[in-house]
């Protein structure tokens, strides 16, 4: 079908693939191939054959509860702060005419109002880290159309750079990919920063990438952490933020880990989340 | 000179909708949580979107749902939007549509709606639409572009883009081959590319 693959790029950019296709069509298309670059123009395209549709506005309570709504949810990237973990009650997922109630913590950053410093909680339970990756993660089905074919070929820009430029991690990377169940995942980060796990089940090897991520508050350190299916955290190493890509090698693999998070810590570290994560992505 | 006799939703500049630079600011105050430049992007956008997203989806009370979803979504991640300058409407507009196609996916395999009643209600519905007289200036810029086209080509993309079905089941609806369906949905896209100017790189 790959000789065929050109022909796909108006459905692709009009929606019109299944799911399936859309992935293959995707994950088939060769770093810079001109294909790409016609799927993301075509993709621009669609977006103006919006403006064919009369203009209607929602009713106004659609906007109130919005309104309601974002007051009290997370932005993504958002400075990052001590928070208590998400509980059950906190408004994750757009749900219509249910109206969140208690005002979150991660808000009113400007009320000057003193976060209680060392304030640690158990970590929440694999429920809870679920319910904050809901948010989190709401961007990663929406990661299409133009965009979706420009980080892939970020990724692949970031593969390569990394393999020519650190012998010692591309051996990983490498093997990882030469291994028949090789998954890359790719995971939207904050600040328009990408994640990839790189990860063989089959070889215990793994690894994360991450491309264009913003350097950490000063004093403070991105931590990555293995999450398995009971909720508990388990660190996996700080990520050294610097110019374009980072490297981290997770020894022994996933270790059959349901979720892959990151929060803000200390410089050097902690043995357990403190802070809400900015990044959570259940293990493909 | 004659004031605007209709009501025209989108704040209207010359160009028949808000201006991406306007777009761009809003966006920039949104990501640093800035919730009345949400209200403000909000009233700027949620007609477009609702428009968009009330066509492909139909029923109203989902067509809101996912309106929201949408909304949310933009204050969720308008960092990520706000990093794209001078495409955050595009953005916004491509996820409108890809939520509202997966909402019109998922009601048809819960319902497995009969294909070919569901095209002509989306067949009927466009008429209704085609008649509403007030029309912003870019969506006649659209509506022409989409004439230019040939039959097939404006049927199929129109099946695809504003009724949300798959290239596969455009052909059925159609009676025409995969193969046909894929490039004449391809030809069009490249040549509304070219009517409407779409910049390169």
């Amino acid at each position: 079908m790959d000789d065929q693959l050109h022909l796909l790029t108006g459905a692709y950019a009009l929606n019109a693939l299944d799911d399936d296709e859309r992935r293959r069509f995707e994950r088939a298309l060769p770093f810079g191939d001109p294909t790409a670059e016609e799927a993301r123009e075509l993709s621009e395209t669609a977006a103006l054959l919006a403006a064919g549709t009369t203009p209607v506005p929602p009713p106004p309570a659609l906007k109130e509860r919005l309104m309601a709504q974002i007051a009290v949810t997370p932005q993504v990237g958002a400075t990052p702060q001590p928070v208590t973990p998400p509980t059950s009650s906190r408004p994750v997922t757009p749900e219509a005419g249910s109206a969140p109630v208690a005002p979150s913590p991660l808000h009113g950053k400007g009320d000057g109002a003193s976060r209680g410093g060392g304030r640690r909680r158990a970590l929440p339970p694999v429920a809870r880290w679920l319910a904050a990756a809901a948010a989190v993660l709401l961007v990663a089905g929406v990661g299409t159309g133009v965009w979706g074919l420009q980080a892939q070929q970020q990724r692949d820009a970031a593969l390569r750079e990394l393999a020519a430029a650190q012998t010692s991690r591309s051996g990983v990377i490498d093997r990882i990919l030469s291994e028949p169940d090789a998954k890359v995942q790719e995971v939207p980060a904050p600040g328009g920063a990408t994640m990839l796990i790189a990860h063989s089940k089959d070889a215990q090897l793994a690894g994360v990438v991450t491309i264009g991520m913003a350097a950490p508050p000063a004093g403070k350190a991105y931590e990555l952490w293995l999450i398995d299916a009971g909720g508990a955290a388990k660190p996996a190493g700080l990520v050294a933020v610097a110019e374009g890509s980072t490297w981290n090698e997770l020894p022994g693999g996933l270790d059959g880990a349901a979720l892959l998070g990151v929060t803000v810590e200390p410089a050097a570290g902690s043995p357990q989340p403190t802070t809400q994560p900015i990044l959570l992505a259940p293990i493909a | 000179m004659r004031r605007r006799e209709t009501v025209v939703y989108m704040p209207d500049r010359d160009a028949g909708s808000v201006s991406a630079p306007d777009i761009d600011e809003l966006m920039s105050r949104v990501a640093q949580g800035d919730q009345g430049a949400f209200g403000a992007l909000y009233d700027a956008l949620a007609p477009l979107v609702h428009g968009l997203v009330l066509r492909v989806v139909r029923d109203a009370a989902q067509s809101e749902e996912v309106t929201q979803e949408v909304f949310l979504e933009v204050w969720q991640q308008a960092k990520r939007f706000d990093a794209d300058r001078g495409r955050a409407r595009a953005w916004i507009t491509v996820m409108a549509h890809r939520r509202a196609v997966d909402r019109v996916r998922a009601a048809q395999a819960a319902t497995d709606r009969d294909l070919r009643e569901g095209i002509k209600d989306f067949e009927e519905s466009y008429d209704d639409v085609e008649h509403q007289v007030e029309v912003a200036l870019e969506s006649e810029r659209v509506r022409k572009a989409l004439e230019s086209l040939t039959d097939i080509q404006r049927q199929a993309i129109r099946l695809a883009y504003y009724g949300g079905y798959t290239y596969g089941e455009v052909a059925d609806a159609l009676g025409l081959p995969l193969g046909t369906v894929k490039t004449r949905i391809r030809d069009g896209m490249i040549r509304l590319r070219d009517v409407l100017g779409v910049s390169h790189g």
